[in-house]
């Protein structure tokens, strides 16, 4: 940088000495000798590099160059001392990176606007059974006509039935998620069509031609995004259908709708209150809050108990506000995540500020000479911000590369439970937030470290002449302090750790009531190739039969409810023949269709009685086979075996005798209580038995999932497969947001406990190195190693212990947030917390004992004669 | 910071100073400093370094323009002269001086 700037300096230079000689050559003149006069004219003169600095400050294009300058030296400084800028780039882009990402994240799922209108006054409605002990029930098309007819808290109030069609896409028939919705539905979410038009009433009109609207995505992938599709027709469940717009994705907290078809309630449907299969919002009226909301609905559900005690009795109405319902899962699992993040971020602040701080100690004497050559503090302090902000600016682009890479992995393989945590990519507001977050950093690691340095006098170090290199008594105690900072986070982050690991112990150890490994599962609707029962059962006897054929499997059934796959499932009232309902008896079951070989495959238990054979055929007695849940919630200690219920299997009720006991499987994850359940022969059940589900098992189940469906497709080419899958995988599928949360953290907190033992090793090293000489004189006086071992061992744990408090604090204060998460396990848990503790404290022990070790093994002799 | 505050007190003083010493004739900074030093009878001891970045301001505010040329004694020297304008603010801050100075004599007189 000597371009302008230093035709300058040489011109100032020559001034100052021209100014200098004049003034020695008068004291000459005045009798002194030659070196008195110069050194008067120096003193006169006062320090000529102070002066040169202070004309150079007055330079307009002074601020640049002593930028320039700086970056210069940093870049020298820092390749000097590799290991130090590599611990501390690769610290940062890590922790940086990590925070960026997790922010993305927040802002994408949580912040970005949804694309309803007036989002807080939208309800989705559920009901409960106090009696069975069921909070979210679907609702029941009878009950939701009543509350169109009572409730006056809603503007409007839409319904939807789940259903599945059948769409040709390429040579394949694919099945879809459909939903029957009433007219209100898109008025009530507020949501306009991206293309096209919504239902009107004509669509609703009796014999009106077939009509769809399809959502975003299907519409993209299935047919390009052409807009021209718009009052075409497609082909749907066989059945030429005109499409009459599109409109965004994801509208459906609750099940997944692909393409939307007119609802029109079945004379059977509009009576049914006993059957809960749909999904119900409403948009409630300007002014209403959610509490009045549900006070109205409270009246609503006590007004159509009283007109139908017999159904509606134990029956009450939940609200949860459609973005809780969208978003609550996805809202609490960032916020652990996102706060176990920024404990990251702290965490390696103090780490890099401790190394800064001890990095300092070691350049004291290349500052002290500085500052006594005429840099002035601010200018040190400048010059160090400099370094760690050329530090920081290169781990910020490590810190950009690692939250790319952290987004496009999470939003890969987040958990299908969690919205809007798909579709994300690195932007803007990516690069904004991680610069946040790198001066946030620079300001915590390095620019603190440079004041404090500056400020405890760095004139008095070279006065004091001390040779040694180690940290000052406040700066060891500014130490200690991180230490004992980063102990506590590392804690908490573990503490968390610990707990998530004990909710999923627990979950876990849930007895499924089958055994998932080796079953492959495949979803199929059969009621659109197979209209006729009759046919349909045949067809399903043939097909299980043929894939029992394939090699190594032992065994074939199917099921119209799958555990874990809680799309299947179906639910109704049901009677005991002969025995009155008890007051406040619930008498709501589970309704399961399922074929020999069913139960035998998943390896459910027969408690009691026999399970289903090929024998219970259509023309034979109608056989059914309760839960142990059932029995002794219905029969309490008698046998059930021989009792006859009239139940509705997908159809009107029928009088089934039961014939045996089964054990309980858990419905749709490890949490859930099993509720009552009743099984039927799929030969035997009702017309309406339509999508099954079959299993299989086999030593190679991966091998059977393709072999299945070839098998299927060998028999109906035109079959579509909705999901194959192993068991397994839909089992653990449950738990993915506890395992990837317990994932996040327990890495994090690894690496927290990592890099506070370090800073705990490093800090007792820095005091052992700078108590050396007392050590070697202590020895000599005959203190023996074990004594000093101690010395400095205690000094590690007394660190540690106010750590580890300061961390339980912490984690009483923060692991609430945690709770959500949890399963049976209190925040205070005191297995997990007990284990974390033993662990932080057993880690610094080990980081305290190393260098103390090293201390105390030296001989005295050696260590006098190095000073 | 206490040597920076106390060139920020001097420094008016030293710009007038420095002012009226141009205005007897071009000079360079020793020339100044003895000047000065000579003519207030060494009551005002001039720090000579801080004179230096003084000159660089005036310069700057263009007051005082520089050349370099040879010294009385024959060696290179670099001469500040007053410009128009330096005469101009010459008299403005005598003016706010003498002001200054009686209204300190004013506070100083009362009984």
């Amino acid at each position: 940088m000597n371009w302008l700037p230093g035709e300058s300096d040489k011109e100032l230079d020559d001034e100052i000495r021209f100014h200098l000689e004049m003034e020695t050559e008068k004291n000459r003149a005045a009798g002194m000798t030659d070196s008195e006069a110069r050194r008067a004219a120096l003193r006169a003169f006062g320090g000529v590099r102070r002066v040169q600095e202070e004309v150079r400050d007055l330079r307009p294009t002074r601020f640049i160059e002593t930028l320039l300058r700086d970056v210069a030296y940093a870049w020298r400084t820092l390749r000097r001392s590799p290991a130090y800028a590599m611990t501390t780039i690769f610290t940062l882009a890590l922790a940086v990176g990590v925070c960026t990402a997790m922010v993305t994240f927040v802002e994408a799922a949580l912040f970005r606007p949804l694309p309803y209108a007036g989002l807080s006054r939208i309800m989705t409605i559920w009901e409960t059974n106090f009696a069975a002990g069921e909070e979210k029930l679907e609702v029941s098309p009878a009950n939701f006509l009543d509350w169109q007819r009572l409730a006056s808290a809603f503007e409007s109030l839409a319904l939807a039935a789940p259903h599945g069609v059948d769409i040709p896409r390429g040579d394949r028939v694919i099945s879809v998620g459909a939903g029957r919705i009433s007219i209100d539905y898109f008025r009530t979410l507020g949501v306009a069509p991206i293309a096209g038009r919504t239902f009107e009433p004509d669509d609703y009109a009796p014999g009106a031609e077939p009509r769809v609207i399809l959502s975003e995505t299907f519409w993209r992938e299935t047919y390009g995004g052409n807009r021209a599709l718009v009052g075409r027709t497609i082909e749907l469940d066989a059945k030429p259908t005109v499409v009459l717009g599109v409109v965004p994705d994801g509208l459906d907290a609750s099940a997944t709708f692909e393409v939307y078809m007119p609802l029109t309630l079945y004379p059977g449907e509009k009576a049914s209150r006993t059957g809960h299969w749909m999904y119900a919002a409403g948009r409630l009226r300007q002014g209403v809050t959610v509490e009045g909301a549900r006070r109205d609905m409270d009246r609503v559900a006590r007004i159509i108990a009283r007109e139908n005690p017999a159904t509606n009795e134990v029956l009450g109405v939940r609200l949860i506000p459609l973005r809780e319902e969208l978003l609550g899962r996805t809202e609490r699992l960032l916020v652990a995540l996102g706060g176990a993040s920024v404990c990251l971020l702290l965490l390696a602040c103090a780490n890099i500020a401790a190394l800064t701080l001890a990095r300092g100690a070691a350049r004291r004497r290349e500052l002290a000479i500085r500052a006594t050559l005429g840099a002035r503090p601010g200018r040190i302090v400048r010059q160090l911000a400099t370094e760690s902000a050329l530090l920081n600016l290169i781990a910020g682009i490590g810190a950009y590369a690692v939250a790319v890479g952290i987004i496009y992995q999470v939003s890969a393989n987040t958990p299908e439970g969690l919205r809007r945590m798909h579709d994300v990519h690195p932007g803007a507001f990516t690069i904004g937030i991680l610069l946040v977050f790198t001066l946030f950093a620079t300001a915590l690691s390095g620019i603190l470290p440079a004041m404090r340095l500056v400020r405890s006098g760095l004139a008095k170090d070279l006065e004091s002449s001390r040779r040694d290199t180690g940290l000052t008594g406040s700066e060891a105690r500014l130490q200690g302090v991180l230490v004992v900072a980063q102990i506590s986070i590392a804690l908490l982050l573990l503490a968390s750790a610990g707990l998530l690991i004990r909710s999923l112990q627990k979950l876990t150890a849930n007895d499924l009531g089958f055994d998932p490994q080796n079953v492959a599962t495949i979803q199929m609707y059969l009621y659109d190739l197979h209209p006729d029962a009759k046919e349909r059962s045949e067809f399903v006897r043939t097909s299980l039969d043929a894939i029992r054929a394939l090699p190594g499997v032992t065994g074939s059934g199917a099921t119209s409810a799958l555990p874990f796959n809680p799309a299947t499932a179906a639910r109704d009232d049901f009677e005991i023949v002969g025995r009155p309902e008890r007051p406040g008896e619930s008498r709501t079951i589970r309704t399961t269709a399922v074929t020999p070989g069913y139960f035998e495959t998943m390896r459910v238990p027969l408690l009691a009685g026999r399970t289903f054979e090929e024998s219970d055929r259509d023309t034979s007695r109608r056989v059914a086979i309760i839960n142990q849940t059932a029995a002794r919630r219905f029969w309490s200690g008698d046998s059930p075996v021989g009792s006859m219920i009239r139940v509705g299997i997908m159809g009107p009720p029928l009088e089934w005798t039961i014939v045996g006991v089964v054990n309980d499987t858990r419905e749709s994850d490890y949490a859930k209580e099993p509720g009552p359940e009743v099984y039927v022969p799929v030969a035997q059940g009702g017309t309406r038995v339509g999508g099954l589900n079959y299993v299989a098992r086999s030593p190679a189940p991966a091998a059977l999932l393709d072999a299945m469906q070839v098998k299927i497709w060998e028999l109906t080419p035109s079959q579509s497969i909705v999901e194959a899958e192993l068991m397994e995988r839909l089992v653990s599928r449950s738990l993915q947001a506890q395992r990837f949360a317990l994932m996040v953290i327990t890495g994090f907190g690894t690496v927290a406990l990592l890099l506070a033992s370090t800073g705990l090793f490093g800090l007792l090293t820095y005091m052992a190195a700078r108590r050396r000489s007392e050590m070697g004189i202590r020895m000599a006086l005959g203190a023996t190693p074990g004594r000093i071992e101690r010395l400095f061992v205690r000094r590690g744990l007394i660190l540690a212990s106010i750590g580890i408090t300061a961390g339980l604090a912490l984690s009483f204060l923060f692991t609430r947030v945690l709770a959500t998460l949890l399963y049976q396990t209190s925040p205070f848990d005191s297995v997990a917390i007990t284990s974390v503790v033993v662990m932080t404290a057993a880690v610094t022990l080990l980081a305290s004992w190393i260098p103390a070790r090293r201390i105390a093994s030296l001989q005295p002799g050696t260590v006098l004669r190095i000073d | 910071m206490p040597p920076a505050r106390s060139t920020d007190i001097l420094q008016g003083t030293l710009d007038v100073l420095i002012l009226k010493t141009l205005s007897l004739g071009e000079n360079h900074g020793w020339g100044i400093a003895q000047r000065i030093q000579l003519v207030s009878r060494d009551v005002l001891q001039v720090n000579q370094g801080s004179l230096y970045p003084a000159l660089y301001r005036l310069e700057q505010q263009g007051w005082i323009s520089s050349s370099w040329s040879s010294s009385e004694n024959n060696r290179r020297a670099k001469y500040y002269g007053l410009t128009t304008k330096g005469k101009r603010q010459l008299e403005v801050e005598t003016d706010r001086w003498r002001r200054f100075a009686e209204a300190v004599d004013l506070v100083l007189a009362i009984q």
